[in-house]
């Protein structure tokens, strides 16, 4: 039992901390900040961390990383966020699709796509998600059939995915088999979003970071984009979403929009004029902050010694989207708002502004709550059996 | 470097404490009206498997005749007495123990204690400030003056007791040999399940049942810090016995032709509270590692007595429900838990003031800034 890092991973964490207080590091996400856009581009910053080796330390140098560990990208993960680094195209480019490949890609594939993700040159989406299946995608009907030179030709739609207006690539799931073929028919290709028949537009939503629609029309995938083989998706799947959900991003937010409260309470005053109730919220959440975090990276060093537990990532899932929520919802309920006696700290105010519209998301998106608890039920057996 | 996984030693010592508590628990009696916090058959059992298994020694410096095993030990007997719903002594003599350690007690007293001789009680620990008031004698002797609730049959108990210049002394009072003239203990009911409120006017005790003294200040870590892991353990345990009940009574229970797991209304609640449990049981184990490697833990102590308070009682109130009003009778043993549970929230502080304590604390932390 150990709850500390390493000497060397301490190191690698203040050599990220360095790397991230380079000036024009900190000016992309100065201008960031200035700018008044809800959702701006983010593409600038990406390249600078991506220059700087930060985005994907643990893939192999060969495919543009630096051959550390799975924790050393989780504490690079760590300090771009706390840094003001927004980490949606880090988790959708670097996290999801990027593991994606280095798991299940070829290496002609690797070769094409990794090393300019890990540049922050070309980003990533996700396309799973479809007007009529959410959690069920054994129901999705987006189609993927040959044509007459063997490449693949999708249709189909894709809904609610992020970023993807900034997006190169789409990790996109279609059915290759009969069309009530559920599991056993599903594919995965990896496309360009710039090829002919993508469209792409904008779903409004009351976040920041807005949903984007994608229609396929008879797009052209060429038949070297097909990600692991065909038919065989689901299985491809279910293991990526068990190694890519381990909580990080969603004990992250936590931690920021707890941080940010605190500012807003104490901004303007010498000590802390704060009534008790306030108080003991402030206290508790800190409290569920720390043991969120632990969940986390227990799945974190699971993951790293090989070892994969579904029910305990979707704890970590569950248990910090749920604290992200709550801190969210009542950081806008309780906190001093604008029209009160002190002027506000501009950015902390911000942030809480947009938490509470990113909030209704965070228990939804990457399996939504519901789900987890799905996939935690059936480990209180194990549970029960440890306690004889 | 990081690694969650409980050391082979540690599960050893869980292990065979369990194994020992076995016996005991099979002589828990059925609910039936009597004072909360007297000990039972089951306690007395338990704690004689304890003191054979020589449990107290394992938290205890080697200079007292200890093991010298840390929180990590301690605790691990805490979260097991927790699972089997037995009482806490066990916790309340490791703090009499480290603090009688930490002050210099003779070492006639430790060696009683170590060996399980003097049967502690924990009380008045449960306030923002200490209930009782000492003034100096001169003549080496304490007045002590003030109001506390005592278990039932409490003899000996260890209590803050509020000094000048802010400081607190954990003092040792056996209640059946002190002045009975300045010591009155009134029988209630009271809410939080205490059965004396002792009343002290003026009570004499040598400066020796001081046990050790700190500054009061928010989050302490010291004895009373280390103090609040081990209960956090015991709630954890509490919390962790209950949902066990919970999941075998909800696997085994069939009702509309099912069994209740198979209805997600209940699977889904047990699944919400495992996932507490879970993040409890990492944060105690975190909290009892920083203090037996000498880091900060005053704050992650008041962190996981707090949340390992309110864990306790929400899964017990879940599993009641799941169980349905058999929870209440001593078919399953969880109303053990449940009745446990209302002292033991409270033993060491209640959830709110140690909330209110951590705000303060964590909002003072926070970094001035205007942008």
């Amino acid at each position: 039992m150990d709850y500390g890092f390493s000497k060397e991973q301490e190191l690698f964490r203040q050599e990220v901390r360095t790397l991230l207080a380079d000036e024009p590091v900190r000016a992309a996400i100065g201008r960031l900040r200035g700018d008044d856009e809800p959702e701006p581009d983010v593409r600038p910053l990406y390249r600078e961390l991506g220059r700087r080796g930060l985005l994907a330390p643990n893939w192999p140098t060969e495919y543009g990383g630096s051959g550390r560990g799975l924790v050393e990208a989780a504490i690079a993960a760590e300090e771009l966020v706390r840094a003001g680094v927004p980490d949606t195209l880090h988790v959708n480019t670097i996290q999801i699709v990027g593991l994606f490949i280095l798991m299940a890609g070829t290496p002609r594939q690797k070769a094409a796509h990794l090393p300019a993700l890990a540049r922050g040159e070309r980003f990533a989406s996700v396309l799973y998600t479809e007007p009529g299946c959410g959690s069920d995608l054994g129901s999705l009907a987006t189609t993927a059939r040959r044509d007459t030179d063997g490449d693949w030709r999708l249709s189909g739609v894709k809904v609610f995915s992020m970023k993807t207006h900034l997006a190169d690539l789409g990790l996109c799931a279609a059915r290759t088999g009969v069309p009530d073929s559920r599991y056993e028919g599903i594919s995965l290709f990896l496309v360009d979003l710039h090829a002919p028949g993508v469209r792409r537009t904008l779903i409004r939503s009351i976040a920041d970071e807005q949903f984007h629609r994608i229609e396929l029309d008879d797009v052209r995938v060429p038949a070297g984009d097909l990600l692991g083989t065909e038919n065989n998706g689901w299985p491809l799947l279910t293991q990526s979403l068990v190694v890519e959900r381990t909580g990080l991003d969603y004990s992250l937010k936590a931690e920021q929009w707890l941080s940010a409260a605190g500012t807003v309470l104490t901004a303007g005053t010498e000590g802390v004029d704060v009534d008790d109730a306030v108080l003991e919220e402030i206290g508790r959440h800190g409290a569920e902050v720390a043991a969120g975090r632990l969940l986390t990276w227990q799945v974190i060093i699971g993951l790293a010694e090989d070892r994969i537990d579904e029910p305990a990532a979707a704890m970590a899932k569950l248990y910090n989207s749920e604290l992200a929520q709550r801190i969210a919802v009542w950081s806008a309920a309780r906190l001093p708002g604008s029209g009160g006696q002190r002027r506000l700290p501009t950015r902390a105010a911000a942030i809480l502004e947009s938490a509470y519209r990113e909030a209704p998301g965070v228990t939804i998106a990457g399996g939504t709550s519901d789900m987890m608890l799905r996939i935690i039920s059936p480990a209180l057996d194990r549970l029960a059996a440890a306690s004889c | 470097m990081l690694n969650t996984r409980p050391d082979p030693v540690r599960q050893s010592l869980r292990f065979a404490v369990r194994g020992r508590l076995r016996e005991a628990v099979a002589l828990a009696p059925d609910p039936q009206p009597r004072p909360a916090g007297a000990m039972d058959a089951a306690d007395e059992t338990a704690w004689a498997a304890l003191r054979e298994l020589g449990a107290p020694a394992f938290d205890a410096p080697p200079a007292a005749d200890g093991l010298g095993l840390g929180l990590s030990a301690s605790t691990a007997v805490g979260e097991e007495l927790g699972r089997a719903a037995l009482s806490g002594r066990y916790l309340a003599v490791a703090f009499a123990i480290d603090a009688a350690a930490t002050g210099g007690a003779p070492a006639s007293l430790l060696a009683d204690l170590v060996a399980g001789e003097v049967a502690v009680t924990l009380t008045g620990f449960d306030r923002d400030s200490p209930p009782v008031r000492a003034k100096e004698t001169g003549d080496g002797q304490l007045e002590l003056t003030g109001r506390l609730t005592a278990d039932a049959g409490a003899g000996t108990v260890l209590v803050p007791v509020e000094l000048a210049g802010d400081r607190v002394a954990a003092t040792m009072l056996d209640l059946s040999t002190v002045d009975s003239d300045t010591v009155h203990v009134d029988r209630v009911r009271e809410p939080s399940g205490g059965v004396g409120l002792v009343t002290l006017a003026g009570t004499r005790c040598v400066e020796s049942a001081v046990l050790c003294t700190w500054n009061r200040s928010l989050v302490p870590a010291g004895v009373l810090g280390r103090a609040r892991i081990r209960q956090a353990a015991f709630l954890l345990g509490l919390s962790h016995g209950a949902l066990v009940v919970g999941v075998r009574y909800a696997t085994d229970r069939r009702q509309f032709g099912q069994p209740l797991r198979d209805f997600q209304s209940v699977a889904f609640r047990l699944a919400a509270r495992y996932t507490e449990v879970e993040a409890l049981r990492l944060a105690v184990a975190r909290a009892a590692w920083l203090a037996d490697t000498e880091q900060r833990y005053g704050r992650p102590a008041a962190e996981v007595l707090a949340q390992a308070a309110e864990t306790a009682a929400t899964t017990v109130q879940t599993v009641l429900q799941v169980c349905g009003v058999r929870g209440m009778t001593g078919e399953l043993g969880v109303h053990r838990h449940y009745l446990r549970i209302r002292q033991e929230a409270r033993r060491l502080g209640t959830p709110g003031m140690l909330w209110r304590e951590l705000g303060l604390d964590r909002l003072r932390a926070t970094p001035h800034r205007s942008e």
